[in-house]
């Protein structure tokens, strides 16, 4: 079966001026640096990594806002481009993203069902039934009452406003849909009911789903696969089970020893805690080698030198590190 | 919108009141009317008799008194040089200052959103710096430089219009031109930036991969949000246009409010100065309501903090 989504080797680089030293001209960011994977109809995959190592980078790429640097992105069998044509608006809605900031991506001025209705008339303006009957509907379908409707985005909470951009990404009924970080924005207690709901969602109209975050427990919950970006690369890929119960690679196995567990007894003595040294390093220099050697508890000279190739460990995981080539390599010969 | 719109209001009267006392107070402490009036070296004892049929002679604290209750029953003076009403005076001037004012204001909105709109859409590219470069020397021009710049060029070298003077048309067209360049270069600075704000808003993003037409997403979206500053810009521009453009009016002899301003002040013709004053306060303090005003129809917090109440 060939998947909804379908990315190869995409790169997106950014030219950065030095702000220290205008000589020395135009450095290049690496923000997605040859990220290939592929999700398939009706399935969720979770892409995770801490803050500025390319997530959402990522989001726009595959959604076409912004134009790739190099490599491919299908949708449906089509490339993805960033030229805003007609057949470009067209395309928009099967592919809808759900933001980070929920008050940033409203427009203040509009009422919430307006907003809700916007969509539908861009791209539904001969549907039997009114705008705004369909918008009305998805909001309740979201969890919003009709009191809401008429309000401002202001006038809302925090997790309503996300119900209602939630809204406005579902009233096309699109089959992909990005979210960038989508409950990172709220607060605890309205995050499970927010999550709850996406996922409830997502099987009732058979949503295929990029989620961004850096909540592995979130990402435990609602993904069947999950993809661990370190500096603009995958660096572990597989199903959710296989990465989030074994990881195979030195980051992965920090992330996942970081999550604070319920009913654990002391989790900051946890004695299983990795605590990674020093901050992810400045994708402009990114590290020789493998790109995370420099904070990598069990990196070798080997390491800081030639980069790793993804190696296939299990049926549905791969992982990008040497300790695994070596393993393979060692058992193989 | 009402309790609003009512808080405004109150605080537009306080500052009336503020600005006249100040104005009062001033124009006391700074010259003594009868010295300019009759000259320095009259004799004494007819200072004293001018001082003491104008009521200068009396208490300051007794001559605003005096002056406030003249106000409020509508009696705002008489000119110490010819005994003419003093705001009569004044109201003569302001057709000729709205002639000036209300064309330019219109060419300031016509010229300098537009241009603003196109800068901000062409972000650093040449088109944006060509507007930016222009917009610049518009507003660093001083309007007394640009107004005898454009004398000199049109009125000298060309000989196409008249140099100054308050007989038609053609005599407008230049302080008119005058006023507009540094206007209009000021709203298109206001324009782009608060365009180039709201374009780099998420929103702005989400509208456009909800699949509307960029035209659309500027017009629907981008536009009314970052109307709210041109609109604050624009209000001060017109308070100011409507207060008589001092400079330029001096410079073409246009015989508006600003040119009846700075002679009666040149004059210590105290009562004159006031009516002046109090009517451009006036008009400065309406305009900024109607700005208010404005801001609820733009901006639904604003509105909503006092929809509350009905």
């Amino acid at each position: 079966m060939t998947p909804l989504l379908n990315v190869k080797n995409l790169q997106r680089h950014f030219a950065v001026e030095s702000k220290k030293d205008w000589l020395a001209g135009k450095k290049i960011l690496r923000a997605v640096d040859g990220v290939t994977l592929s999700v398939q109809r009706g399935k969720t995959l979770g892409l995770v990594g801490e803050s500025g190592c390319g997530k959402s980078t990522m989001a726009k790429l595959v959604l076409g806002l912004i134009p790739a640097t190099g490599g491919t992105v299908e949708f449906d069998g089509k490339p993805v481009t960033a030229q805003r044509n007609q057949a470009w608006r067209a395309a928009r809605r099967h592919m809808q993203m759900v933001y980070q900031d929920p008050l940033g991506a409203l427009d203040r001025r509009l009422t919430v069902l307006e907003q809700v209705t916007e969509p539908l008339q861009i791209h539904d303006k001969h549907a039997e039934i009114q705008p705004v009957i369909t918008a009305q509907s998805m909001m309740r379908a979201v969890g919003l009452t009709d009191n809401l409707f008429k309000r401002y985005p202001h006038e809302l909470s925090g997790g309503q406003r996300q119900r209602v951009v939630l809204a406005r990404a579902l009233v096309l009924k699109p089959s992909l849909l990005v979210c960038d970080e989508p409950i990172s924005a709220l607060d605890v207690s309205v995050q499970a009911q927010v999550i709850n709901l996406l996922d409830d969602l997502r099987q009732q109209m058979n949503l295929t789903m990029l989620f961004i975050s850096h909540d592995l427990r979130v990402v435990r919950h609602i993904c069947d696969e999950v993809a661990v970006m370190y500096l603009g690369r995958i660096i572990e890929q597989g199903s959710a089970k296989d990465v989030l119960s074994h990881p195979a690679h030195p980051y992965t196995q920090a992330l996942i020893s970081a999550v604070s567990t319920p009913g654990a007894k002391n989790a900051t003595l946890n004695s299983g805690r990795i605590i990674l040294k020093g901050e992810p390093p400045n994708p402009v220099d990114v590290p020789t080698g493998c790109s995370f050697h420099p904070r990598c508890a069990l990196a070798t000279a080997h390491c800081k030198t030639n980069a790793p190739v993804t190696t296939q460990i299990s049926e549905s995981h791969t992982v990008s590190c040497h300790l695994h080539t070596m393993i393979h390599h060692g058992s193989g010969s | 919108m009402g309790r609003y719109m009512l808080s405004r209001s109150l605080r537009a009267l306080l500052t009336i009141f503020l600005v006249v006392g100040f104005a009062f107070t001033i124009l006391r402490l700074s010259g003594d009317p009868a010295m300019m009036i009759l000259s320095a070296d009259a004799p004494p004892e007819a200072i004293a008799a001018f001082r003491e049929s104008w009521g200068l002679d009396a208490p300051l604290w007794q001559q605003f008194w005096g002056y406030l209750m003249n106000i409020l029953q509508g009696n705002f003076g008489v000119s110490m040089r010819d005994a003419s009403p003093a705001m009569g005076l004044v109201l003569e001037a302001i057709p000729a200052t709205l002639a000036l004012a209300l064309p330019a204001f219109a060419l300031n909105l016509l010229i300098g959103i537009p241009a603003g709109i196109f800068a901000a859409l062409h972000r650093n590219s040449w088109m944006d710096r060509v507007v930016m470069s222009f917009s610049v020397a518009g507003h660093t021009l001083p309007s007394f430089v640009l107004g005898l710049l454009l004398v000199l060029i049109f009125a000298v070298s060309l000989g196409w219009l008249p140099s100054g003077g308050f007989n038609g048309v053609e005599h407008a067209v230049l302080p008119i031109l005058t006023l507009t360049v540094g206007g209009a270069a000021v709203l298109a600075r206001y324009t782009r930036s608060s365009m180039l704000e709201v374009l780099g808003q998420p929103y702005i993003r989400a509208a456009s991969a909800k699949g509307l037409r960029w035209s659309q997403v500027v017009v629907r979206h981008a536009l009314p949000n970052a109307a709210l500053p041109i609109v604050t810009i624009a209000g001060l521009m017109f308070g100011g246009l409507i207060a008589g453009a001092v400079v330029v009016e001096s410079v073409f002899s246009w015989p508006g409010v600003g040119r009846l301003t700075v002679s009666a002040v040149g004059n210590r013709d105290l009562a004159v100065v006031q009516a002046a004053l109090l009517l451009i306060t006036v008009s400065m303090v309406a305009t900024n309501l109607v700005v208010d005003a404005i801001y609820c129809l733009f901006d639904p917090r604003l509105r909503a903090n006092s929809g509350a109440h009905h």
